[in-house]
């Protein structure tokens, strides 16, 4: 039986949604930036069943230090780099009630899966409209810790292809609104994904307060004799999350932003919420 | 202004992913004491070893002082030891007993000796959403016991899957440990060392060992 088995990396896809609140169908303007760095973190005692059940779980832990940065090659073509160059997963340890020991706990440090997108800006009107190519590279830690059941990463190399829009509203673009499509191709025979995402903020003197539904729908196409190392934990993922975040623009090239996300309607995921901080600094 | 957010995302990190301990609860469970090896019938002239096994409020098997005696001394008699003689035709009871409970079987004494039964079987059921199916069967062999998942077992995929002999039906406190789930599908065997172990636990549960989740019951039909 293989016994390298993994923890859902589903929560990882809260940072998706928490970071990209510079994108949109927005592109960068040529050799300007948006850099972020970030702090994201989840602990969970229970679990979404592959029903959409919630069940209690050993603790379980995943940390991420990140940098997110957007920078304008084009006036259209933007680069997009989210690199988490720590990431550690953790699993509580187990003691009774009177301090005996009953499983040791254990955790893994690396870096984790790491997004690099190329954006192309289509339209940028009153409506912004862009198409990207988004590779997830697995350089993260796919079976850490002394089992095996520790990862950083989910071993596979995915590819999304997405189109996303925005549009400025009120004076000044004091509002905004703005959405996501994408097909995600997942390799080593992980069913696809649909993503999409919608989201919408508001602008009040140094404040900006967003929120954004993200949602993933697995296509279940993996083939039936697909023996995913990681069982439950990584394949046919489902879930739609809602992310209040609070931007701080400290000056006007820089600022500091917070936020959450949390899950419902999921499956295979963990059923705790996320919490996501950061600096950011626009060149 | 940088240098103060940096250190604070720092030390935020720092307490935020240590390693914790989670506290599992003590469940307080019933008192249990089964006799686990039993003759149906006893010839008349042979002897028998009577065993049983006591569970104590934690779960778990406990050593303590068991009371062994029979309903007519005159067509069965008991040592303290637990090995029986048949002595007269007739039916009575072997009777075991603590300090607080007690248990029993109906013995007959006749012209042959008939051991209980020698095998167990059950079915397989999914627990928290996850599937679980097939047929088992609990045998004993000489001076161990044999667990054998039917061909028609099958389990869903997860991380490390134990199975367990538990007279609980939703945890496995108290219970044994019998190792990895060796396969996922198919027909596999477990071997149990203690023969004690036959009659003392009402199911078989899969458990997903590092997060502590039941994936699926047995649940023995005898």
């Amino acid at each position: 039986m293989n016994t390298v088995y993994k923890i859902s990396f589903a929560f990882i896809l809260f940072i998706m949604g928490l970071q990209a609140h510079a994108g949109g169908g927005w592109p960068q303007p040529k050799n300007s930036g948006y850099f972020k760095l970030g702090q994201y973190g989840i602990i969970a005692d229970n679990y979404f069943t592959p029903a959409g059940d919630i069940v209690d779980i050993t603790t379980t832990g995943y940390y991420s230090t990140y940098l997110y940065g957007e920078y304008g090659l084009t006036d259209r073509l933007t680069a997009v780099v989210y690199f988490p160059f720590f990431s550690r997963s953790t699993l509580n340890q187990l003691e009774d009630s009177e301090g005996n020991l009953i499983q040791e706990g254990e955790s893994v440090n690396s870096l984790g899966d790491t997004d690099i997108s190329l954006k192309y800006n289509l339209i940028n009107k009153s409506v912004a409209v862009s198409v990207a190519l988004t590779l997830g590279l697995p350089i993260g830690n796919a079976s850490g810790g002394t089992s095996g059941l520790l990862q950083t990463g989910d071993g596979e190399f995915n590819q999304m292809l997405s189109v996303e829009a925005g549009k400025s509203l009120g004076s000044e673009g004091k509002y905004y609104v703005s959405g996501m499509l994408g097909f995600n191709n997942r390799t080593e025979g992980f069913s696809d994904e649909f993503r999409y995402s919608l989201e919408g903020g508001a602008h009040f003197g140094k404040w900006w307060s967003i929120l954004r539904m993200y949602g993933i729908k697995s296509l279940k196409n993996s083939s039936e004799s697909f023996q995913p190392n990681n069982g439950i934990f990584s394949n046919d993922i489902e879930y739609v999350s809602v992310s209040p975040e609070v931007v701080y623009e400290a000056k006007e090239n820089w600022g500091v932003s917070m936020g959450a996300g949390f899950a419902f309607n999921a499956k295979r995921v963990l059923a705790a919420p996320a919490f996501t901080a950061g600096i950011y600094l626009k060149i | 202004m940088y240098k103060k957010l940096l250190i604070f995302l720092f030390f935020a990190l720092l307490l935020y992913s240590c390693i914790g301990t989670d506290i599992v609860e003590d469940e307080v469970f019933p008192e249990n004491l089964q006799i686990t090896s039993a003759a149906s019938s006893l010839k008349v002239g042979e002897s028998f070893q009577f065993r049983a096994i006591y569970f104590g409020t934690s779960g778990k098997m406990e050593d303590v002082n068991l009371t062994w005696r029979t309903a007519n001394p005159n067509i069965l008699s008991i040592a303290q030891s637990g090995i029986a003689t048949a002595l007269d035709t007739g039916t009575t009871y072997v009777i075991v007993s603590t300090a607080s409970i007690s248990d029993s079987v109906t013995v007959t004494t006749g012209a042959a000796t008939v051991v209980s039964e020698t095998e167990r079987r059950g079915t397989f059921a999914g627990l928290n959403s996850y599937d679980v199916e097939g047929d088992f069967i609990l045998e004993q062999k000489g001076s161990s016991l044999e667990l054998t998942f039917s061909g028609n077992f099958s389990a869903t995929q997860g991380p490390g899957l134990h199975v367990y002999l538990t007279n609980n039906n939703n945890s496995v406190s108290g219970g044994v440990d019998l190792g990895e789930l060796k396969a996922n599908s198919g027909a596999q065997t477990y071997e149990i060392e203690d023969t004690e172990l036959f009659n003392a636990y009402s199911y078989i549960m899969i458990y997903c060992q590092p997060f502590g989740v039941p994936f699926g019951l047995g649940t023995f039909d005898n």
